[in-house]
């Protein structure tokens, strides 16, 4: 018989015959509980226990009838074993817990890094989609711009052809009441208003304008600027707040042609009270 | 065409009562000396009644002794000024002179005296027409307590004129009208619409060192020398001298010849 082919079962038998089924230990190690729950913190009475042990043939590690301060012994060492042996399984269990919550955590750092890539990407996606969308509005905006821009200089060029052509044929131009004809479109006459040639007054008073647009109103927004006109309505008989980018450069030249045109305020429309005002009250005079 | 328009017309000219109406330190002592000066410079006849008994400021341009000048009250008793007015226009109608009336600011007399003696039917009986002069600096508080005596109706009847005081801007930046928040005030269009003529009073921004050398704007402007005993910095005379010239512009352009003491 060679050692290999020798299997522990007959170790097992030899260390449980020398505890011995009919060991105070081994009777001790699977009682003790009962025991202890059964006596629920009463005192053990160990010669009444001694004397069972010996009627039903339990012995010590001798292999003699355990004597009371033997028993006690055997069962303060017993105590002390499952104590140990409770708290190995213990530490095992929290050991077994520990590395479940370890793998869990780890679980959910990769799913969160795993979202995390996802959003990014479609972040990135919808980004690019973004700027495709902006690119092709660009695109867009720069083919009207360049069609309204040529057909722009297509009529300019219509009408500078057509006023040369009129221009050859009629001597003297005709004047309008209170209006001086300065050009002509193909549609509609441009006039100068006949104002007096004030100092600090721009070159935009005297611009010529398109006498059949509408007053420009106060709150509407002047397409130069982006901003709401502030002071009042454009005035008769004054230069429209059409031909500038800033109201302020209005005021500046309507209110020294009110100045010019009135010796004091009484003889001022209330319109012109209010715009000469202004203009005085901002340091425009 | 400007020369002939200032040429004196003291015989087409009536006696006026200017009476000045606001808080004190709102400018007004310094407008009604401006107002009394022009008018005394296209020749009108006027007493100048300093009534402001904190603010002597008049009374130093125009003293009693003066040609131009009035008697002060004794103390600001509503009794007392009541009884000092009572001689200042009486003197005023004896003499067939217009009167600028200063009762200083701050205090409720003016306003009481109005009210008490229904001032405006009374003036206006007399042959003395009142033009009444507002001030308020661009604070909501002085246009508010300003509005609240003008919309309470004790100064009726005459011209009402509503100084615009730039110079009480607290803030130092001179970029913005200060005053440009009132353009759409409801109560600035109520006034303007019951015919309140609005004037513009520049602000002298060298005004301090005009006061640092205890002058007043017109010994500043007649370059007189200060009590430090140097000449002032030509500089300030020259602003204070643009201010005068700005302040009487806006005056004239609003119609001064009309409501002028």
């Amino acid at each position: 018989m060679s050692a290999a082919s020798i299997g522990i079962e007959g170790a097992l038998e030899a260390l449980d015959g020398a505890a011995g089924v009919a060991s105070v230990r081994a009777w001790m190690e699977r009682h003790r509980e009962a025991l202890l729950a059964h006596q629920d913190g009463r005192r053990i009475n160990w010669r009444a226990l001694c004397d069972w042990f010996a009627s039903v043939g339990l012995l010590n590690g001798k292999g003699q009838t355990p004597t009371i301060r033997c028993a006690q012994l055997t069962w303060y060492r017993v105590g002390k074993w499952l104590e140990r042996r409770n708290e190995r399984a213990a530490e095992r269990a929290a050991e077994a817990l520990r590395l479940e919550a370890e793998r869990e955590s780890e679980k959910a750092v990769i799913q969160a890094e795993i979202r995390q890539r996802r959003e990014a990407e479609a972040a990135e996606q919808a980004a690019l989609h973004d700027r495709m969308e902006k690119t092709e509005r660009a695109a867009a905006w720069r083919r009207e711009e360049a069609a309204r821009v040529a057909e722009h200089n297509q009529r300019v060029k219509a009408e500078a052809e057509a006023r040369k052509a009129r221009a050859a044929t009629v001597a003297n131009p005709q004047s309008t009441a209170g209006h001086n004809a300065a050009a002509l479109t193909s549609d509609t006459p441009l006039v100068t208003l006949d104002l007096p040639k004030i100092v600090g007054v721009s070159y935009r008073a005297y611009a010529p304008f398109d006498p059949t647009l509408p007053p420009v109103r106060e709150g509407e927004i002047n397409p130069l600027s982006g901003n709401a006109w502030e002071f009042g309505d454009d005035l008769p008989g004054y230069p429209s707040k059409r031909g500038y980018e800033f109201e302020g450069e209005w005021l500046k030249d309507v209110g020294r042609l009110i100045n010019a045109r009135h010796e004091t305020t009484s003889s001022m429309s209330e319109g012109e009270k209010f715009v000469y005002r202004a203009a005085r009250g901002s340091g425009k005079l | 065409m400007a020369d002939t328009n200032k040429l004196p017309t003291v015989p087409t000219h009536s006696p006026r009562a200017l009476w000045r109406i606001g808080r004190g330190r709102s400018g007004g002592s310094l407008g009604c000396a401006v107002i009394a000066q022009h008018a005394i410079g296209v020749g009108h006849k006027v007493l100048v009644a300093d009534g402001d008994i904190n603010n002597p400021m008049l009374s130093r341009l125009y003293p009693p002794e003066g040609a131009h000048g009035v008697g002060r009250p004794k103390n600001a008793t509503l009794e007392t000024c009541k009884v000092w007015l009572a001689d200042t226009l009486a003197l005023a109608l004896k003499q067939n002179a217009s009167v600028v009336i200063d009762m200083g600011g701050g205090d409720r007399i003016s306003e009481e005296l109005a009210a008490e003696s229904d001032l405006g039917h009374f003036l206006a009986a007399s042959n003395l027409t009142p033009t009444y002069a507002y001030f308020t600096g661009p604070e909501r508080d002085d246009f508010e307590h300003m509005h609240r005596i003008w919309a309470g109706g004790a100064f009726q009847g005459g011209t009402s004129l509503l100084f615009l005081n730039a110079g009480l801007q607290r803030n130092t930046s001179r970029t913005e009208n200060p005053f440009a928040w009132l353009r759409q005030d409801p109560r600035m269009t109520e006034m303007t619409k019951a015919g309140v003529i609005p004037i513009d009073m520049p602000a002298l921004t060298c005004m301090k060192y005009i006061e640092e050398e205890g002058l007043s704007v017109f010994e500043a402007i007649a370059n007189k020398t200060g009590q430090s005993g140097r000449p002032l910095n030509p500089l300030w005379v020259h602003m204070a001298q643009k201010w005068l010239k700005d302040f009487t512009t806006n005056l004239t352009k609003e119609g001064a010849d009309e409501w002028m003491p």
